[in-house]
């Protein structure tokens, strides 16, 4: 019985690690969205534009970056809870695996919430213009 | 309601089980919204997936198809083990076996390896895509 559960536990890691790996190509790319409105002005000299930019993309690094942040320590959790079979560390690592849920789920609602709130506004930039 | 036998395996005794069930459940309450997002990405993919079929017949088109069905099918599996997984917690917060923690693990396990597989899915599928 603990021999098949160390084996899942082993799995877990391996595919934890694939979504880390993914997570931290994500927490990059936002790394660069949040420099590029410095390069990239938006076509104009707008200091506002620039700033929102830079804004939307550090927030999204920093989140970013804390949900990578959760999901290693989920990783290293589960590790200590294979080496010592402590109920402590599994609590541990199900700790870090509600914070990483908690902060992937709220990322995705403010996504969701911003892309309908600029579809709308987009909707009313173009009924205006007709 | 506890199994002595596997008790030694898993030392339950060191963390209080009323806590682990409490961090637990809060876990389920935000992995629920995730596995309901979840199955929208696939159902979504699916629809797309199934409107390029439609659209086209050229050999291309269909790929592109069947690719996307497969990325939402991938989806779709992954919120249908995040929902077991939040069922088990509901049991393990109620019953609190060593049993029920065994079973937790495994559905753990599930959970990540089909979240990992869709997410694989998805940068294959956009690399195939592009090219």
């Amino acid at each position: 019985m603990k021999d098949q559960t160390n084996y899942w536990l082993k799995q877990t890691i391996l595919w934890q690690r694939v979504v880390l790996v993914f997570f931290g190509l994500i927490w990059l790319l936002s790394c660069l969205g949040a420099i590029a409105p410095i390069f990239y002005s938006y076509g104009g000299s707008d200091v506002g534009e620039l700033l929102f930019g830079m804004l939307i993309g550090g927030g999204s690094f920093g989140w970013t970056g804390y949900i990578v942040y959760q999901l290693y320590k989920n990783i290293e959790s589960t590790k200590g809870f294979m080496g010592s079979h402590q109920s402590i560390h599994w609590q541990e690592a199900l700790q870090y695996q509600k914070n990483f849920w908690k902060h992937l789920c709220l990322i995705l609602l403010i996504g969701v919430a911003l892309s309908v709130l600029g579809g709308a506004f987009l909707l009313l930039l173009f009924v205006g213009a007709n | 309601m506890k199994e002595d036998n596997l008790l030694d395996d898993f030392n339950l005794e060191e963390a209080s089980t009323g806590e682990l069930a409490t961090v637990a459940g809060s876990l389920s309450k935000w992995l629920r919204p995730v596995s309901v997002l979840s199955f929208i990405i696939g159902v979504v993919y699916i629809i797309s997936g199934i409107a390029f079929l439609v659209d086209d017949s050229k050999l291309e088109t269909i790929i592109y198809g069947l690719i996307v069905i497969g990325i939402g099918a991938l989806w779709c599996n992954a919120a249908r083990w995040q929902l077991k997984f939040i069922q088990w917690t509901r049991r393990f917060s109620l019953y609190d076996t060593a049993y029920d923690q065994e079973h937790w693990i495994y559905l753990n396990y599930e959970l990540w390896r089909w979240l990992a597989f869709s997410v694989i899915g998805n940068i294959v599928g956009a690399i195939l895509m592009g090219i």
